[in-house]
């Protein structure tokens, strides 16, 4: 060490006595080395501390950056909002895992029994106490509520750090890189994707209490089929063979009634494009609740009464109100009603002319089915936070409202109102009753919806558990988080007028689509920004799967492999030939399987090859087994298949497809592709994601604050037309004697 | 938040909470850079030079608020671009404020700090272990146990021991830099 920098640091740090002091001083002065030294060691000192300063000046600024932009953009609002949200929601332990496949000597079953997808897929580790409720969402969007206390071992409950094992195969990618199949004991199975997990604590396994279970939620990528859960058990040859079915529990999950869109179909665009801004829940409630109902005898379409002036002065109905009135649908009228208002044509309202038309709607009597409408004051009682935890506080509920307004019929809404203790798919049933035999097409949709919404075959709201509750938290949280980063993104990207025109030409159409927007990479990157800040703010880790609507649940009281399927076909492929009969002719065959072979090209140089037969248009994997050389497995008649094969040598990842097999002889070649390629292959009926732009309106920032001061001044005035969109079934106040001329 | 405030965060040693309030000063001084030829890029350098020296002056006692945080950090930053500009034969074009700090005061911290940042470059090239206790000790003024328990040492001695060391390393680059820029 340097001889000098001891003392210099002391003197510098003030610990040299006054008499060592000014010795120092005296020798700073006559000692040109030990000045040179000293005055070295200040400025490193100074380089020191810069370094220091400019790391926190840097650290700052990029704060300050970040909160300027969110202080600019309105969402500094999500800070105070979500502070009460504390749903413990545990981490991947291991953000980028590169964690080995297989971590212990044991599976679950306490076997050393291990299968090529448990080789093959990386685990997601989390840690959990079991002295909390916790909820666990995973990279592909599963949600597991696990509530306190919920293991056990050999000895008996077990308490503190639990650790958990997650695996998942969700894509078709994912799937057939981990070889597995999806056969149930020989018959073929569609699949909606498949999970591992255990527990375990200081490597020992765990059991699940029986009477707790870990209550796991499974996007739904198959709307609309029944769907099972099978249980995994490991084969042999490295397989799982899926067997023990059992169907989800189709709980509806609760969310915050006030959340939901009760509004009557077009309600918030209509009241849009007149220029109102419907992200102000009290305006859009104060507007809808004032529009009452009103319980006449005379039903006639209002329509009938609106007619414009043609150029030679003479009454002329227009030609969409026509249309709409043959269709009789009330949403048309009210929409080509509107219409005519914007273009601006001089409107009258004129006695109806009963002579005129010979129109069985028009005479003036009860038009029993549509009474009475939907009244906006019931839905003003429902629509309040004493139904949380009903039937009607969830997603389910609100897309059934929807369907109920087009009918105009307030006896199945009562129906729901009124079955708040039965099971949603009691009620779903009853409402087709309730339609069928009615004639209008409105009717008829309506009918076929509620059918569809049936075969969901949805229940009820789940036991009020803290651990419930705790889960009913997150999916709200998450939708606040993803509604606010929507908001936050699209008022970014309309304060810069370049991607304010592009955007705006995307989001004009009267329903605007949120799909589009999200196509649109500007968007993309912003909202990817705000919505990372916004859980970066709430100290959690961000989630990128976004809320979805249907979710398959279904309590775990096991660990090991799971799957969610449904059955092909009551067939087993070992069979030559098959008794068929067709469902909708009745008719009968007998299916013939032939064998077909698959040569790999120089399938000895890879590690690991499986291949795979996908019957056209299902979201099924079968493995074919090796036979020798080959690989040989047997086509249905009735399938048209493509097939993929999947190798690996080292790290690489080949891939080689044939898209129309055909019995017999096939080879294909390898090429070599990278993991993001593999992603590309995406389920068949995946679920279409929420339109939340819909819900927002984009309007909100092309208005102008004089605009909307405007429109709300002439409020009265629009009240008017604003009711035949409501109500199509609506006659305006006034004695038919008066004519009203209409403000255009 | 008012400059008397920030100024007392500053004191305390609050300087990451202090960069990110004086955030709100750098709007005017990026307008002013991208008028005359910058990027923005060239303004967020400026701009957190000129809280480098703002600090810096806090830190030692020898700042003096005589206008507005503000206007001094709008001072030097002008001070700074124009610098940079005159290296680039361009000039520099804006309007002349009486309550701006005269150059030749801000010409003198700038020299000073010059010399710092010399020494700040030669300190990087020491080791990233290295770099965080004398950080820790020069700029946070964690004293040894602390250091010892955040860095893993095993007792205060070895963490003095190895200060001292650090340091060594540290004049020995500068000198180094020195004669070579020389």
């Amino acid at each position: 060490m340097n001889k000098y920098t001891e003392i210099i640091t002391k003197y510098i740090t003030g610990q040299l006595s006054v008499t060592e002091k000014a010795d120092f001083e005296k020798q700073l002065a006559s000692n040109p080395e030990l000045k040179a030294e000293y005055e070295l060691q200040l400025q490193t000192i100074k380089g020191i501390q810069r370094a220091g300063i400019k790391k926190d000046v840097q650290k700052g600024f990029k704060q300050g950056s970040i909160k300027s932009k969110l202080i600019k953009f309105g969402t500094i609002v999500l800070i105070g909002a979500l502070a009460t949200t504390v749903v413990l929601v545990a981490k991947n332990k291991f953000s980028n895992s590169e964690e080995e496949p297989i971590r212990y000597e044991l599976n679950e079953e306490n076997t050393k029994q291990w299968s090529d997808a448990d080789k093959a897929i990386r685990p997601q580790i989390f840690e959990i106490n079991t002295s909390s409720d916790t909820v666990i969402e995973t990279r592909e969007g599963i949600v597991f509520s696990i509530p306190a206390n919920a293991f056990k071992n050999k000895s008996g409950d077990v308490n503190g750090t639990v650790e958990l094992e997650v695996k998942e195969a969700m894509n078709p990618g994912d799937i057939m890189q981990a070889g597995l199949s999806t056969m149930s004991d020989g018959k073929l199975l569609e699949t909606g994707g498949m999970f591992y997990l255990n527990a375990r604590q200081d490597g020992e396994n765990l059991s699940i209490k029986p009477d707790k279970g870990i209550y796991t939620s499974i996007p739904d990528k198959n709307p609309g089929k029944e769907m099972m859960l099978f249980e995994g058990k490991r084969t042999d040859n490295g397989q799982i063979n899926w067997m023990n079915p059992k169907p989800f529990e189709n709980n509806l999950i609760p969310v915050d009634i006030l959340s939901l869109n009760f509004y009557p179909p077009h309600f918030l665009d209509t009241l849009r494009s007149m220029g109102y801004d419907i992200t102000n829940k009290k305006l859009t409630d104060s507007i809808y609740y004032s529009l009452t109902c009103h319980h006449h005898g005379e039903s006639e379409f209002a329509s009938e009464n609106w007619i414009s002036k043609d150029s030679a002065g003479e009454p002329v109905i227009g030609s969409a109100i026509l249309e709409a009135q043959a269709k009789r649908q009330a949403d048309s009228i009210a929409e080509a009603i509107v219409k005519l208002i914007k273009s601006g044509k001089d409107f009258t309202y004129a006695e109806p002319d009963s002579a005129k038309s010979n129109d069985t709607l028009n005479d003036g009597g009860h038009y029993e089915h549509y009474s009475c409408e939907i009244d906006p004051s019931k839905i003003h009682t429902i629509w309040d936070q004493k139904f949380n935890n009903t039937i009607l506080a969830t997603k389910e509920f609100e897309e059934r409202l929807q369907v109920i307004f087009t009918t105009c019929n307030p006896k199945l809404l009562d129906l729901y109102v009124e079955g708040l203790s039965r099971k949603m798919y009691q009620m779903d049933s009853m409402a087709v009753t309730m339609l069928s035999g009615r004639e209008t097409d409105a009717i008829h949709k309506a009918s076929h919806a509620f059918e569809k919404f049936y075969a969901q075959r949805k229940g009820g709201v789940p036991i009020n558990s803290s651990h419930m509750q705790k889960l009913k938290q997150y999916f709200e949280e998450k939708q606040k988080l993803y509604k606010d980063a929507t908001l936050a993104t699209l008022k970014k990207l309309y304060a810069d007028e370049n991607k304010k025109k592009r955007l705006g030409a995307i989001a004009k159409t009267e329903h605007a689509n949120s799909e589009s927007l999200r196509h649109d990479k500007a968007y993309q990157e912003e909202f990817s920004i705000n919505l990372k800040e916004a859980y970066r703010q709430l100290g959690k880790e961000v989630s990128l799967n976004p809320p979805g609507r249907n979710f398959l649940s279904t309590t775990i009281t096991t660990p090991g492999w799971k799957n969610v399927d449904a059955y092909v076909m009551e067939s087993t492929i070992n069979r030559t030939t098959l008794d068929y009969t067709d469902r909708e002719t009745g008719k009968k065959a007998v299916i013939k399987y032939e064998p077909f072979i698959l040569k790999v090209t120089d399938q000895k140089k890879y590690d690991k090859v499986f291949a795979y037969l996908l019957p056209d248009k299902l979201s099924s994997f079968q493995r074919m087994p090796l036979a020798g050389d080959v690989f040989k497995e047997n086509l249905n008649e009735l399938f048209k298949y493509s097939s993929v094969v999947i190798a690996f040598k080292g790290e690489d990842i080949f891939m080689g497809q044939i898209s129309e097999v055909k019995p017999g002889a096939g080879s294909v070649s390898l090429s070599k592709i990278t993991k993001a390629e593999l992603d590309q292959f995406r389920f068949q009926n995946a679920a279409a994601p929420i339109d939340m732009v819909s819900e927002l309106n984009y309007q909100l920032f092309e208005q102008k604050e004089n605009i909307r001061t405007k429109a709300i001044a002439q409020r009265e005035a629009i009240r008017e037309r604003l009711m035949q969109v409501v109500f199509p079934c609506y006659t305006p106040q006034q004695q038919p004697q008066d004519a009203m001329v209409l403000a255009k | 938040m008012k400059d008397a405030q920030i100024l007392e965060l500053l004191k305390s040693g609050s300087f990451t909470k202090a960069g990110g309030k004086l955030y709100a000063y750098f709007p005017v001084v990026k307008k002013m850079v991208l008028k005359n030829n910058g990027s923005k890029q060239d303004a967020e350098d400026i701009y957190q030079e000129a809280l480098i020296i703002l600090f810096r002056k806090v830190q030692e006692g020898n700042f003096v608020l005589s206008s507005s945080l503000n206007t001094y950090l709008y001072s030097v930053c002008r001070y700074l671009w124009s610098d940079t500009l005159k290296k680039q034969n361009k000039k520099i074009e804006f309007e002349k404020v009486e309550s701006f700090i005269p150059d030749e005061e801000i010409e003198k911290d700038n020299h000073k700090e010059s010399q710092y940042r010399i020494a700040e470059k030669a300190f990087q090239s020491v080791g990233e272990k290295c770099k965080e206790l004398l950080v820790l000790f020069y700029h946070k003024n964690q004293g040894f146990k602390q250091i010892a328990k955040d860095l893993g040492f095993a007792s205060e001695n070895v963490a003095k021991n190895q200060k001292y060391r650090c340091l060594e390393k540290a004049k020995d680059n500068l000198k180094k830099l020195k004669t070579h820029l020389k």
